[in-house]
């Protein structure tokens, strides 16, 4: 009603800034290559780029995960923690090393990590289905309790002598391939591969399933979701859960990315992850987002940190420049809206 | 019935307690109390022992105020780090001895400054006789510390410094010396794979703003300056094995076969840069770190330049204890204390391993 009386060129100036704040994460992204393109020579090579797509594979399975609650208007704070305390649980499983007597098969202990993401996952799902309690301090209290338990099961010391098979999602090399023309390697880590495969089939779930439109409808309109006869309780329950076995699966990964079980792998990777899905576009209030933009989001993130790690910016300018990229980036998507 | 015999259970009590009260004030005041607490640690049957027991009243009351062991918190900053879990074994050993009384408490802080705040907080409260603390900042414990001083409890800061003078005393491996040796051990090795004039190294350094960092980067320094070493990149790792993955990958990326070796300011970083040399093609590289975390020094049997210094925090506990007992008896202190860190390489890897873990 308001746009029909501003000026034709006026209204497209609005269109166009509209389509600009849609696009600004890609924007955002191409940005950083052409900066870090020119300043370094380096940045654009196929080994740096596989390398950037590795670093950020972790990240971006946590991401992929909290997407989930984040769109249906809820938050999992627990996934750093609980990723730890799965990740360390496989170890100790499969390496028979702490609190059991002897080791289990690699599947077996792969398994059991990932049921005990539900099951932790179920336990916040539920306070927070069932009790009202906001998803913010259930997945708090998870939080705290994921921790404590990586420091039982792990004995508070590293998890060493990881079974090679454990190792493969994180440290396997599935593709290797010389290219002449690019004078480099082309690799497809495993890593990059099941990160990947979760990013697709996640969209996949949130584009084309009942159960995805069902977390847009709550995440957008809890009341009217519930009216129009949805199991509300259910899908928030269920969106918790999905993080939580995406953080047990990011555990798994990282496993084999660093070749140990470390009582501080869940270190610094709260807030990367769910500042990579707002950047990515998706609204923290809920409703709106997508893998796609999450992939873009992780991806602004990961290049920011490998370019300016490439260029020698000491710790201090590094933090700055993330500062700038990130609220350039947020100002971006509120402007868009 | 049951109201009555609560009401006369509960005067009872007070009485008792007001009485143990009153013992472990009339020890202290003598000046005597912190003698009797040492007496009670080494044996039990020192002479001013009797003190506690004068009036009669149930040893487990009194005994905590005037003649028993002293009660301590020790504050580390996170769990996480083996080096703290080890404090930890080596305070619970000091409990079971009967060093230091059962009512010692121990708490790691996440990580997060104001926790440790709070901890040390909660300490004062429950009047301990003498605080440790490991700052997950230099600075950011400094007013809490003074408040405890202020309340005539004495702080010994522990691995970690605080910035203030109001501390008894400070306990530490010399991060400076273990980060000059560690980098030394690193040359060493250089020197060992192969001849050159100058060596190129990358460091890994800890949390930014950590004393520690400093220390240790400090000690890098120095060894530096007075060495054909060239420094191609430095950058932080957390002192966490996956940032310090992702930051060698990034070094090899920059800088590739020209690295000659790397220093981490902790083991668990230089795990980080083991995992980040094996998956890139410039092949076995001399790595050092420091603290001798058992992962690491597992590695050392296949890797013959791998090496650590080894801090020993079941001894640096052990002095701190001591030292704080010192204080509240109200002896002077020197400044600092230090606790030698322990070089460990292939030759003493395993008899390093089977001696503490």
């Amino acid at each position: 009603m308001v746009t029909r009386s501003i000026p034709d060129d006026l209204r497209r100036l609005d269109v166009d800034l509209a389509t600009l704040g849609r696009y600004g994460p890609i924007i955002g992204l191409v940005g950083l290559y052409v900066v870090f393109t020119a300043l370094n020579s380096r940045f654009l090579t196929l080994g740096n780029q596989v390398n950037v797509l590795r670093q950020v594979s972790i990240i971006g399975i946590l991401a992929v995960g909290v997407t989930f609650p984040i769109i249906c208007a809820e938050i999992d704070l627990s996934i750093a923690e609980m990723m730890e305390f799965t990740g360390l649980f496989v170890a100790a499983l499969a390496t028979g090393s702490v609190v059991v007597s002897s080791a289990y098969p690699v599947p077996v202990a792969i398994a059991a990590g990932i049921l005990m993401g539900v099951v932790l996952g179920g336990i916040s799902g539920v306070v927070t289905s069932r009790y009202g309690v906001p998803s913010f301090m259930s997945t708090l209290a998870m939080l705290f309790l994921a921790q404590g338990f990586a420091l039982i099961v792990s004995n508070a010391r590293p998890i060493t002598g990881l079974p090679e098979n454990l190792q493969w999602f994180g440290g396997a090399t599935v593709f290797r391939h010389y290219v002449a023309e690019l004078d480099g390697t082309l690799q497809i880590p495993a890593i990059v591969l099941v990160f990947l495969t979760l990013l697709v089939v996640s969209q996949f779930v949130l584009s084309y399933t009942r159960f995805g439109l069902y977390v847009y409808a709550i995440g957008g309109n809890r009341e009217a979701a519930e009216r129009m006869g949805i199991n509300v309780p259910l899908v928030r329950l269920s969106v918790i859960v999905i993080s939580a076995v995406f953080a047990a699966a990011a555990g798994v990964v990282m496993l084999g990315r660093i070749g140990i079980g470390s009582p501080t792998m869940g270190q610094g990777l709260l807030l990367p992850p769910i500042a990579a899905v707002i950047l990515g576009g998706a609204n923290l209030f809920g409703g709106s987002g997508n893998m796609v933009g999450t992939l873009v989001g992780v991806l602004i993130l990961g290049v920011l940190q490998n370019g300016l790690n490439l260029m020698g910016v000491d710790p201090a300018g590094q933090s700055v420049a993330q500062g700038i990229v990130l609220m350039l980036a947020v100002l971006a998507n509120v402007v868009a809206r | 019935m049951r109201d009555v015999t609560t009401r006369r259970d509960l005067l009872r009590s007070g009485a008792i307690a007001g009485t143990a009260l009153l013992a472990g004030c009339g020890g202290d005041g003598d000046g005597d109390g912190g003698d009797g607490g040492n007496g009670g640690a080494d044996g039990g049957d020192g002479g001013d022992g009797g003190d506690g027991a004068d009036g009669d009243t149930p040893t487990e009351t009194a005994t905590p105020m005037s003649e028993g062991p002293m009660t301590t918190a020790l504050s580390v900053p996170s769990l996480e780090f083996t080096f703290f879990a080890r404090m930890q074994n080596a305070f619970d050993a000091a409990i079971e001895e009967g060093t230091i009384s059962q009512e010692s408490s121990f708490s790691g802080a996440n990580n997060n400054s104001s926790q440790q705040v709070s901890d040390l907080e909660t300490a004062i409260t429950n009047e301990v006789d003498f605080i440790m603390v490991s700052a997950i900042r230099e600075d950011a414990v400094v007013s809490t510390v003074e408040d405890a001083v202020d309340q005539g409890i004495p702080v010994v800061a522990i691995d970690r410094n605080v910035a203030s003078d109001a501390i008894a005393t400070y306990v530490a491996s010399d991060n400076v010396s273990l980060g000059e040796r560690s980098t030394e051990l690193l040359l060493q090795f250089m020197a060992d794979q192969e001849s050159k004039d100058t060596y190129n190294v990358v460091e890994l350094q800890g949390t930014t703003g950590a004393s520690v960092t400093n220390d240790r980067g400090e000690g890098f320094g120095n060894v530096v300056d007075e060495n054909a070493i060239e420094v191609l990149g430095s950058q932080t790792g957390e002192f966490a094995t996956q940032a310090a993955l992702n930051v060698m990958e990034d070094f090899i990326t920059q800088h590739g076969d020209d690295i000659d070796g790397a220093f981490c300011h902790n083991d668990l970083m230089a795990l980080g840069v083991h995992q980040a040399v094996q998956g890139s093609d410039i092949g076995p590289i001399p790595i050092t770190g420091i603290d001798g975390t058992e992962g690491w020094v597992e590695l050392f049997g296949d890797n013959q330049y791998y090496g650590t210094i080894a801090q020993l925090p079941e001894e640096m506990v052990n002095t701190a204890i001591e030292r704080g007992q010192t204080a509240v008896e109200g002896e002077s202190l020197e400044d600092y204390y230090q606790v030698d860190g322990l070089e460990v390489t292939q030759d003493n890897a395993s008899d390093y391993l089977d001696e503490y873990f």
